[in-house]
């Protein structure tokens, strides 16, 4: 607990605003939640929510575009710096769904992901801004980058919507005053129908990431697909969110089984994101860019020096 | 693969009975019955020694003639498999996990290096064999590997036959379907018509032949790709580095004893710095910053601090300039000093001991080298007393190598230019005339000048000792009796009370004065800005920081040198009793980009197309692609460039289009169109 107050003590003065308003505004979800509507009957936890959540993006937004002038480059080489973009990337995402008034627990549910996220990033806080190496100096960076975050992030949302999805099947209505009611709203949201649009939106955002790192690869790496660790477990994301997809069109598939298919699928996120730095294979990827190996550990891959990629 | 095909069931006790296109476990059995199928006949191809070229082909020839079997036999059948959604997700779970496999063991690599990776799995035991034959060393490139990919083409070529006729809105779904196919083909055009080569460029020298890069050993890259009709020529090789920057780091978590945090507070060293360390409390400001500086400090008693003695001399060397200085006992960079011109050295220890007195005489030298240049070239030959250097018209021999010859009794000063040590020869030319011949070591000009009347014009001779000065007389200063030694070829000669102030003769003209003792020396820095402007002198960045506690109103103002760490000094140091750490350093000037000017040329060495390539920014000529991708830190003449030769590239792409195009067309244009054409058709 103290190593953790002081993290948050080093923390840039916006990181900790947003990081505060954050928790709060989950907080202030939770207790729109819980509190009867006679002790707030104008319903002010969840309006001041709205408004902490949307003080948090700002002040996280804020954030990236600090880093990004601090350093002259796009702000997402690191996993600080990734953690945070990802966190405004969902952010936004779910503002834009526009569902926060109507479905209250998603909103409680992203703000859970956000804080891990910047969890994340205080533990893993950058000492300095860290120089680009010479292949990510490229116009495809901040493209690839947006396109894969923006996935990670599309399916997160798809990840809440099929948690919700299982909650509440097609034509089952709770009572307007219980938890689950006032939770999901009273509109009566196809969640199976918003989590398929948003799982799209996903896999289309994976697929274009995967193919604008193809063609930068084919510039730094030489070849577009060079079975690297982390282009062969976003592979095997697209292939899982692909198999996804297809569920919802069989019978044998369709429903429940399509719904847990979609929250497991979201563990391959990860793997990708985080899990690809423990592989056996690490030392022969050239996309470590967030935990480059150790010197001894780096070596030449295909003839590329490891300053070059 | 395609919307609501499958009529289905519900009940899930009809789920063993299903047909085999729609049953799941059995299919996943097949598959993986395909794919054992392949490994074995993988396995005994190696076996019987098809290169992978080979195995290629037989593969392409076993499943074409099974697709034909398929197709005249069991057509209905094999069209309701590959065209059944179960089918489709099952393979592409499979192929995910195969892939997933593939990035848990190191890949490319030889069955050898597999087994290595791999230890006791790779042995002989079932892992090792399943391993093996599965051929995990190289996944991606095995045959089973392929054959997963092969049934994909296939299926997704039958889904789109099926889904014929295709409107607008359903265009995406042929574009889809018809993605993977044209990848796969691209790929496998690439494998078989490409190359990928890699070669150590030269500046200036032309080079032709490539390495063809197969496997992730670069020793093993054996077979050569020849540039058909050209060669390249590396022009100039330039490393483009970020600017140096200067760092503070604050550690507000300090152990007090120097143990630091990993992740400390970092700032921008700039002057005027100012703010408050978190955790902490303190303020801070940065008093002074010089990027490029020297350190003029002194040794000052300090009685608060640990026990350091250190004793100041004064040394007279008979020149008129003493040199002052302080001896560290506990130090051992600083407890010795060797007089420059190496007539003396200086010793001091906290207690004597004989063995240590002993020792204290000049090392027994190796012979060193006789050097003679003549017309340009230039022979060695060792320096060892008694042989003899033989030439057709004369030969020289070494007689005596004198340590201080002959000069050491002289009553006047001795100039350093006649101060051994010396290589006595004797020459004798053809005729059997003699002369003597001297060499100086310290100042090789001095003895050229008196050889050149005995030797032929144009002809110097050399004498050169390895090592640098090691002086035979010594003052040993120890502190718990007090006493100065002088020592001889670890002989102790004399020895007298250390009394400051009194100087303590060692030769005539040269003496050491103890002139302080400091029973806590601290030192105290004060760097000032390098007078020599980084010239001759190194100078290296430091800063002067001030420290307050606002609780205590207590101050400290100190200065931290960015070379401390390089100079095996502490890397930080803690103020406020421990409570902070601070370290200051140069953020090393990481590289941004490599640049090689690549020049390509034909027989005749007449230049076809040259660009500067950098990483990112290859040159494409004659459907050869050439990419910066390698450098010998230690040679800046050298830069590694690969080649890229990949006929399949743009039905590649191709296929990456389709998808993508396609992927968005289903999801969001179908909509839209298939209401305007339900529309129209209404």
């Amino acid at each position: 607990m103290p190593h953790l107050v002081a993290q948050v003590a080093k923390a840039a003065l916006p990181f900790q605003l947003a990081l505060a308003a954050f928790a709060l505004a989950f907080l202030a979800t939770l207790a729109s939640l819980w509190l009867p509507a006679a002790k707030d009957p104008k319903d002010r936890a969840y309006a001041s929510a709205r408004v902490l959540f949307l003080a948090g993006l700002a002040l996280n937004a804020y954030l990236v575009v600090d880093l990004g002038l601090d350093s002259g480059r796009p702000p997402i080489k690191t996993h600080y710096e990734s953690m945070l973009f990802f966190a405004l990337l969902l952010g936004l995402l779910v503002v834009l769904l526009d569902r926060l008034r109507k479905v209250r627990i998603l909103g409680a549910m992203t703000l859970v992901l956000i804080l891990a996220a910047l969890g994340f990033a205080l533990h893993r806080q950058d000492i300095e801004a860290a120089a680009l190496p010479a292949s990510l100096n490229s116009g495809w960076f901040l493209p690839h980058a947006t396109l894969a975050f923006g996935g990670y992030a599309s399916a997160s949302v798809a990840l809440f919507l099929a948690l919700l999805a299982l909650r509440k099947p097609a034509g089952v209505a709770f009572e307007p005053g219980s938890f689950w009611g006032r939770a999901l709203g009273a509109e009566d949201v196809d969640f199976v129908k918003l989590h398929r649009q948003w799982l799209r939106l996903g896999f289309l955002l994976l697929l274009a990431g995967l193919a604008t790192g193809a063609l930068w690869a084919r510039s730094a790496w030489a070849e577009p697909w060079s079975w690297d660790p982390k282009q062969s477990w976003t592979l095997v994301t697209l292939l899982v969110y692909g198999a996804v997809l297809h569920m919802h069109h069989t019978e044998l598939f369709k429903g429940r089984k399509a719904l847990w298919a979609s929250v497991l699928a979201w563990a391959f996120i990860l793997m990708t994101t985080f899990g690809v730095g423990f592989l056996p294979t690490r030392s022969q990827s050239m996309h470590l860019y967030s935990d480059p190996p150790a010197p001894a550990d780096a070596k030449d891959v295909k003839g590329i020096h490891p300053e070059m990629y | 693969m395609t919307d609501s095909l499958e009529p289905g069931t519900k009940q899930a006790a009809e789920a063993a009975a299903r047909p085999f296109h729609l049953n799941l476990p059995l299919q996943a059995a097949a598959l993986l019955g395909w794919c054992a199928a392949w490994m074995a006949a993988q396995s005994l191809l190696d076996h019987a020694g098809a290169d992978p070229r080979r195995q290629i082909l037989a593969f392409l020839a076993v499943s074409g003639a099974l697709l034909v079997a398929l197709s005249l036999r069991a057509r209905r059948w094999a069209f309701q498999l590959f065209t059944s959604v179960p089918f489709a997700i099952a393979q592409l779970l499979f192929l995910a996990g195969a892939v997933a496999v593939g990035t848990f063991v190191p890949q490319e690599l030889g069955p050898k290096d597999v087994q290595a990776h791999l230890g006791a799995a790779g042995g002989s035991d079932s892992a090792g064999f399943l391993l093996r034959h599965a051929h995990a060393g190289d996944l991606y490139h095995s045959l089973w590997f392929s054959g997963l990919l092969l049934l994909i083409a296939v299926s997704t070529l039958a889904v789109a036959w099926k889904k014929r006729p295709y409107p607008m809105h359903r265009v995406g779904f042929l574009l889809v379907h018809l993605a993977p196919t044209l990848i796969l083909l691209g790929g496998l055009w690439g494998r078989f018509a490409g190359t990928r080569a890699f070669a150590r460029l030269r500046v200036g020298e032309p080079a032709a032949s490539f390495h063809v890069v197969a496997g992730a050993d670069p020793a093993a890259w054996q077979e050569t790709y020849d540039l058909p009709g050209f060669s390249v020529r590396l022009d100039r090789f330039h490393v483009d580095r970020y600017d140096p920057r200067l760092k503070l780091y604050a550690f507000v978590e300090p152990d007090g004893k120097g143990g630091f945090e990993r992740d400390p507070k970092a700032y921008e060293a700039r002057q005027g710095l100012e703010g408050r360390l978190p955790v902490a409390g303190a303020r801070f400001k940065v008093d002074q910053v010089l990027p490029d500086a020297v350190d003029q400090g002194r040794w000052m008693e300090n009685p608060a601090a640990p026990p350091n003695p250190a004793l100041q001399v004064l040394l007279g060397l008979g020149d008129g300039r003493p040199i002052m200085g302080y001896l560290l006992p506990g130090d051992p960079g600083t407890s010795r000093f060797d007089e420059p011109g190496g007539r003396f050295g200086l010793v001091c220890r906290a207690r004597f001991d004989t063995a240590e007195a002993a020792a204290l005489k000049a090392p027994t030298r190796e012979p060193g080298k006789l050097a003679m240049t003549y017309l340009g070239k230039t022979l060695e030959h060792e320096a060892r007393p008694g042989t003899s250097w033989d030439f057709p018209v004369f030969s020289l021999k070494v007689v005596k190598a004198h340590r201080d010859f002959p000069f050491k009794a002289a009553s006047k000063d001795i100039p350093p230019e006649i101060r051994g040590p010396w290589l006595e020869l004797k020459l004798r030319t053809g005729d059997g005339q003699e002369a003597p011949i001297f060499l100086c070591a310290r100042t090789p000009a001095f003895s050229d000048e008196a050889n050149a009347k005995v030797l032929p014009p144009g002809m110097t001779l050399r004498y050169a000792m390895e090592g640098g000065e090691a002086p035979d007389r010594f003052a040993l200063l120890t502190l718990e009796d007090q006493k100065v030694r002088l020592i001889e070829g670890g002989q102790v000669l004399r020895a007298e009370p250390i009394t400051l102030n009194k100087p303590f003769v060692l030769a005539k003209g040269l003496s050491v004065t103890p002139m302080a003792l400091l029973p806590h020396a601290e030192w105290v820095p004060d760097f000032r800005p390098n007078p020599e402007g980084g010239t001759s002198t190194p100078g290296r960045p430091a800063l002067k920081i001030t420290l307050t506690d606002p609780e205590t109103g207590t101050s400290e103002s100190r200065w931290l040198d960015a070379g401390a760490a390089a100079a095996g000094a502490p890397a930080g140091q803690v103020f406020l009793g421990g409570r902070v750490g601070l370290l200051f350093r140069e953020q090393p000037a990481g590289p941004r980009d490599f640049r090689s000017v690549l020049v390509m040329q034909d027989a005749a060495g007449r230049e076809l197309a040259r660009k500067e390539v950098s990483i990112n920014d290859p040159l494409v000529f004659r459907g050869h692609a050439f990419y910066q991708s390698n450098y010998d830190p230690r040679d800046p003449g050298v830069s590694g460039v690969t080649v890229v030769r990949d006929p399949g590239r743009p039905l590649t792409w191709l296929g990456f289009a389709c998808l993508l195009l396609g992927t968005a067309w289903m999801f969001y244009l179908k909509p839209t169109l298939k209401r305007r054409a339900e529309g129209k058709g209404a």
